[in-house]
């Protein structure tokens, strides 16, 4: 598994420290870990923190959301000695990997990697006139052909129905009822499948697989229908700029590898038009940290960005 | 590097930009609506004839500007001054109004700059769901890589998301080194 380690408010010394230790560590982890530099958006965020004997604290968080419709996340923090040491984040670095893998444990209620891809692999087989039905045959979603677009009705909402449909190992494919397209919520099954694919879990396997090409997508998402979020818009923007591998990409946003996989993933399913070239070339030129006009204007953008949340959400 | 810090409502008469802007503006946006004398073209009681003009303001004592372009095109001239140092475009399409499809493709032509760098995003409203499909089919045939959404311009939600996407293509703009 690939997982992200960030820092937050290390000083550009300090970061590459960080980065030294990491590489040294490696072949005594489980988890290939990559340092993102400073972010928010990491399986292991190291945050400097006063402390009251004067010391330094660092904050331990998982990435993965407990809610996905809500901000909240799993956040375990552990206080380590400042200056770190190498000793100190092996330590910190093994105690993560045994989060996750608790947490991992934990949700063994819900879908398995395999299990949500022959999911998403049934429903991609649906057709016009089908039905899922849940064990007490309770139905879930009809499905109907309009203007040569598959469109669910369902009680559910898209992200609701995709939450039941992961919780429910047990659903049957029937022939859709007379009324079924009286339930109040229609979306096109896309929708449903690009929920399915942003938050499904995926195999170490898959990031090798995806590893050794550039990819560039040709289209937009159709927001019409497809669920955004920071991520999604800025992985639409980087891929329909120029092709870019996922390392790349993971770099450019911050974020973990996995993420940029899950999202190339889900415009596949949903029948985008991606190339994909064998990396011959160097990396894609990222710049490495912007200059001083260019930080003042990524700084008006995510002010922006917090106005239009804070005021219009 | 000249700070870009405005966003422009761009495309034909009739299409919304006035509405849009009044929308997403904190202030009540600036308007120079006069009656319309061309009522063949669109028909509706007044239009823009010089700029329309609301801001966002930010914390900081910073402002987004909003300019809304006049959409008739013997104002083309003055269409490049407007759009220097602009974040991107929001080209406003009404699909109810006839020769929708060339309008559009017309004022992207007339912002290449900004389309080159994907920088124009198609808002289109009263649109049916084929013609949806239509104008997507008709961007990709011209070869141009656009954003396409659904968009009433009375509704802060729809355009606070067009406003997003522009963000996030600025900012991946910055962070690729070209």
């Amino acid at each position: 598994m690939a997982l992200i380690l960030g820092t937050y408010g290390f000083s550009p010394y300090e970061r590459k420290l960080i980065q030294e230790q990491l590489k040294v560590i490696d072949s005594k982890v489980a988890c290939q870990w990559m340092y993102a530099g400073e972010t928010t958006e990491a399986a292991l965020l190291l945050a400097k923190k006063p402390c009251h004997k004067g010391t330094q604290a660092v904050q331990v968080r998982l990435y993965k959301p407990v809610d996905k419709n809500s901000e909240s996340r799993q956040t375990h923090y552990i206080d380590a000695e400042w200056p770190l040491r190498i000793f100190g984040l092996l330590d910190i670095v093994q105690q993560t990997e045994k989060i996750i893998n608790n947490n991992s444990a934990a949700q063994s209620g819900t879908a398995t990697t395999n299990e949500t891809a022959a999911l998403i692999k049934k429903l991609t087989a649906l057709k016009s006139g089908n039905a899922i039905y849940q064990l007490n045959n309770q139905l879930l979603a009809a499905l109907t052909e309009e203007n040569r677009r598959t469109f669910i009705y369902s009680r559910l909402p898209v992200s609701a129905l995709g939450d039941a449909l992961r919780k429910n190992k047990h659903i049957e494919i029937g022939n859709a009822v007379d009324n079924a397209t009286q339930l109040p919520h229609k979306y096109p099954l896309i929708a449903l499948l690009w929920d399915l694919e942003l938050e499904a879990d995926l195999p170490a396997s898959d990031l090798s697989q995806w590893e050794q090409r550039r990819y560039s997508l040709g289209q937009w998402p159709d927001f019409k229908w497809l669920r955004t979020g920071d991520n999604v818009l800025r992985l639409s923007a980087a891929f329909t700029k120029r092709p870019l591998s996922i390392q790349e990409a993971a770099t450019l946003l911050k974020i973990e590898p996995g993420a940029v996989i899950r999202f190339l993933k889900a415009c596949t399913t949903v029948g985008l038009r991606i190339t994909d070239t064998r990396i011959r070339g160097a990396q894609a030129r990222l710049a490495a940290s912007p200059n001083e006009q260019q930080g003042k204007q990524l700084s008006l953008l995510s002010s922006l960005r917090k106005r239009l949340k804070m005021a219009f959400s | 590097m000249q700070i870009q810090n405005k966003v422009l409502f761009i495309g034909p008469m009739g299409a919304g930009k006035t509405t849009a802007i009044q929308t997403l503006s904190d202030d009540v946006a600036a308007s120079t609506e006069v009656q319309n004398s061309n009522k063949e073209m669109f028909n509706k009681e007044t239009t823009t004839v010089a700029m329309d003009y609301g801001a966002i303001q930010l914390d900081d004592n910073q402002r987004i500007h909003l300019y809304g372009i006049p959409g008739q095109k013997h104002f083309e001239p003055v269409w490049p001054v407007v759009a220097k140092g602009a974040i991107g475009a929001i080209l406003l399409v009404n699909a109810s109004q006839p020769n929708w499809q060339q309008d559009t493709l017309y004022f992207i032509k007339a912002f290449d700059m900004l389309a080159k760098s994907n920088s124009i995003l198609v808002a289109a409203n009263r649109i049916t769901d084929e013609q949806h499909d239509e104008l997507a089919e008709l961007l990709d045939q011209q070869g141009y890589c656009l954003p396409l959404l659904t968009t009433d311009p009375r509704f802060h939600d729809e355009l606070v998301l067009a406003l997003n996407i522009l963000i996030a293509n600025l900012e991946i703009e910055i962070s690729i080194d070209d």
